[in-house]
């Protein structure tokens, strides 16, 4: 098992080594397999939705054949050691209005996480699909996961992961999804605690005019390490992709980011874009952002744009001479620079969660 | 309906693919081996501390494996590689009293008439040495040296000793290893404080001999306040065996001073251009780097600037242009090591015919350099679905007093942008031209006149339909 970590988040065209973006691997050991116990599904399955539980997986895996970035030893450890499985089927045509909700909480009695969950929208169906870790208690926790979602002829499908897990515990997370014609994939991550977190999401636009959307927050802090890595691949005519990220680093907290979105060649009419922002709360964070652009295709638009600097101070002073102390105006600013990400999270409690989440975490800022 | 295409010329290389033949007087044997080197420095009459600098080089490059990202470099046989060409001449400071054929090559590539009419000082190199080097009496009389890099090493030794590759050390990599163990030829200027060179100088490397190598080092020193613009210009003939051109440039740009360092690369298309340069930029210094590659089979190329002084500045201008059979990639590199430095990164791509072109670069912020502003930007142009144009930029930022931006683009020239031209009287051949020279016109602006005339004729278009 020594090596099955290393290597976990490799970028889709490598640069200098000097750099250290090309790939990154777990800080220590992750602990052996042990059950999960807790029942992860709350409420109750809404009509149009079927949740199956562990073995009809892998018969899932082989038939929709999406390809996680992760590489195969990774994979091969994912399908040996899983504690906990789902399938989750929106069947054709339906609309599901209420988000299907996934609480995984890791504790004492289920210290170690290692989920799978493969989500089928199948043709014109509509459905949001809610996946949060969070912890309780102070054991070092640990987590694995790798979510697939596959979008049939015009199905939606949003998929929202939220990791709050606590400062010492260890988040590594795939998400590998697939969108048919006219289908739309769209991905919100919140990606807000854990000591190391490292996160990889991959899709592919397989179908005509489909659509795939990555929206992310970041909230680095203490000495936290967060390792992303998302990519979309552009391979059907006319698709559309946009990847948007906004994250904080405060104290000696390091991130890395990779971006990339592709343009197949054959991909005509596509049209990709990218934006990450960072902003900067300390001189000792470390913050790697490589935004990458792969094109084989004349007839596409692509752009990407990064930046990382102070709170805007004009703003700063605008808030303060409405009144607002320092802090209160820096906390203003950064909940606003989250907020369009935020949004489209719908499960209202959820959102208020997160919001008082990164509030407490900003009183450190 | 598929659209229509406008069609985009190769460059036009026939001026640059004459050939001479036996224009050389003697060669090393293929390889790379310990003997070889010492023969190349005994040849030179070197000191002996130069000697050591180049079998310790060797050692580097056994030791040191081929890099493990960027474009493949399988074609290249370094057991059948010849590492030393001495052309049939020495060195001259007088254009009539240089071989014939070798004059004649130059001649057609319009370097002496250029030296005549816009030039401080040339520099000719043909193969691995220098063949002619003339400076101006008025630049001597202000002090300022330029010489090709043998005579440097014996007349300027002791400054040649303390900067030789220690910007740009051997063990960097694999081929700055090589260069150490195998350089020949190059230029050495230094313009003293205060000094400003008001005209260009320029080297030109041409190369000849089939299945060499070419690894030429050139060193500028510009000292405090003064300042200097230095052209380089690259070119090769044609042949069915791989090249290999592995030199290098190490700059030294003083408190206060200002550097301009052009390029306009244009080597054939079995050449591997595995190039490296760098500069240390002090104290209110500033640093351009205006880089133009058209040629070469494979071009790894990245001039970097550190800025170690507070409020040193650079600016990186390219345009690459990758037709069939080219891999161009090219970028830069940026260490912001002081406070108040800035980086400003310009860069144009154009790949057509299956040509590849990549845009790589790296803008570091080292702890201590708070207050550093940085800004990318790179556009590419696609004219057809077989190339390939991917954009790589990585900025790692260990400090938040900074303001970094990075912006890119890639696509073709939209309909839109035609139409508009067509609005204001232009017809649809020159809407289009103007808007593929309008690409690279943030180049083409930064280059002397009779080069951005040139740069304009080597993207000459047979357009038809749309662009891309």
């Amino acid at each position: 098992m020594k090596n099955v970590f290393k290597g976990i988040n490799e970028i889709p065209v490598k640069t200098w080594s000097w750099l250290s973006v090309n790939d990154t691997e777990l800080k220590g050991e992750f602990p052996s397999w042990a059950a999960y116990k807790e029942n992860p599904l709350t409420g109750s399955v809404p009509e149009g939705v079927e949740i199956l539980v562990m073995e009809p997986l892998q018969t899932y895996f082989e038939k929709y054949k999406l390809e996680p970035r992760a590489k195969k030893a990774f994979q091969t450890y994912m399908q040996e050691n899983r504690n906990s499985g789902y399938v989750i089927r929106i069947t054709k045509g339906q609309t599901i209005e209420t988000p299907i909700f996934l609480s995984f909480k890791l504790d004492e009695s289920s210290p170690v996480l290692v989920d799978n969950v493969f989500i089928l929208a199948e043709e014109n169906s509509r459905a949001t699909v809610i996946i949060r870790y969070s912890p309780a208690g102070s054991l070092d926790l640990s987590h694995s996961g790798l979510t697939q979602v596959y979008a049939q002829n015009g199905a939606e499908l949003n998929l929202i992961k939220v990791q709050m897990l606590a400062d010492q515990d260890r988040h590594v997370d795939h998400v590998a999804g697939a969108a048919e014609a006219k289908a739309k994939v769209k991905v919100v991550l919140a990606e807000l605690g854990a000591k190391q977190s490292i996160t990889n999401c991959n899709i592919d636009l397989r179908g005509e005019n489909s659509e795939a959307r990555i929206d992310s927050i970041y909230l680095g802090d203490k000495e936290r390490m967060l390792d992303i890595n998302y990519r979309i691949a552009h391979l059907g005519k006319n698709t559309v992709s946009e990847i948007h990220s906004r994250g904080v680093l405060a104290d000696r907290s390091e991130k890395v980011f990779r971006g990339t979105i592709d343009f197949v060649s054959g991909a005509s009419g596509s049209r990709g874009k990218e934006e990450e922002y960072a902003v900067l709360f300390s001189p000792f964070v470390k913050n790697v952002s490589a935004p990458l652009l792969l094109c084989g295709e004349d007839d596409v638009e692509g752009a990407h744009a990064a930046s990382t600097g102070k709170l805007d101070e004009s703003k700063l002073f605008y808030l303060m001479t409405r009144g607002f102390s320092e802090t209160d105006a820096k906390k203003i600013i950064l909940e606003a620079s989250f907020n369009p990400v935020l949004q489209k999270i719908t499960d209202e409690s959820l959102k208020e969660q997160i919001f008082s989440y990164i509030k407490e975490r900003l009183s450190y800022v | 309906m598929e659209k229509r295409k406008t069609f985009v010329k190769d460059v036009d290389r026939t001026l640059y693919d004459m050939k001479d033949t036996g224009a050389d007087s003697y060669r090393v044997s293929k390889g790379l081996t310990k003997d070889i080197v010492a023969e190349i420095s005994a040849m030179k009459d070197e000191p002996s501390w130069m000697l050591e600098l180049r079998l310790d080089s060797l050692k580097t490059y056994h030791s040191l494996s081929m890099p493990e990202w960027g474009p493949s470099l399988h074609e290249l046989d370094m057991d059948n590689l010849i590492t030393y060409v001495r052309p049939n001449t020495s060195l001259k400071e007088n254009w009539d009293e240089v071989p014939g054929d070798i004059k004649s090559t130059f001649e057609r590539l319009g370097i002496p008439q250029a030296e005549r009419e816009a030039l401080a000082g040339v520099g000719a190199q043909y193969d691995s040495e220098v063949v002619y080097h003339h400076i101006k009496e008025e630049m001597i009389r202000q002090g300022v040296v330029y010489t090709d890099m043998e005579a440097a090493v014996k007349e300027y030794e002791p400054m040649i000793r303390e900067y030789f590759m220690k910007l740009l050390p051997a063990k960097t990599h694999k081929f700055l290893a090589l260069h150490g163990a195998v350089w020949s030829g190059g230029s050495f200027v230094y313009v003293p404080q205060g000094v400003d060179v008001k005209i260009p100088l320029q080297s030109y490397f041409r190369f000849n001999a089939p299945g060499a190598g070419q690894f030429e080092h050139t060193l500028i020193i510009v000292d405090k306040g003064a300042k200097l613009h230095f052209i380089e210009g690259c070119s090769a003939p044609k042949y069915n065996t791989v090249n290999l051109h592995a030199g290098a440039v190490e700059l030294y740009v003083r408190e206060g001073a200002s550097l301009r360092y052009s390029t306009i690369e244009n080597w054939s298309k079995n050449m591997m251009n595995l190039n490296s340069k760098m500069a240390l930029v002090e104290k209110n210094a500033n640093m351009e780097w205006v880089s133009g590659t058209f040629g070469s089979h494979i071009t790894m190329l990245y001039p970097a600037s550190v800025l170690n002084g507070e409020g040193a500045k650079t600016e990186f201008t390219g345009v690459s242009f990758a037709a069939e059979g080219q891999n161009l990639d090219t970028g830069t590199k940026v260490v912001h090591a002081a406070p108040h430095t800035s980086s400003i990164i310009n860069s144009r791509s154009i790949s057509k015919g299956g040509g590849v072109a990549v845009y790589r670069s790296a803008v570091s912020v080292l702890p201590q350099a708070h207050h550093v502003k940085s800004a990318v930007s790179c556009e590419s142009l696609m004219l057809d679905s077989v190339s390939r144009s991917d954009t790589l930029p990585v900025m790692d930022i260990r400090n938040d007093e900074v303001d970094i931006g990075h912006e890119a683009k890639i696509g073709r020239i939209s309909e839109e942008a035609i139409f508009y031209l067509m609005t204001r009287g232009l017809d649809e051949i020159e809407a289009k031209a103007m808007i593929v020279r309008g690409f690279v016109e943030p180049i083409t602006k930064e280059l002397p006149l009779e080069y951005a005339v040139e740069m304009n004729n080597l993207i000459s278009m047979e357009l038809e339909g749309s662009i891309g």
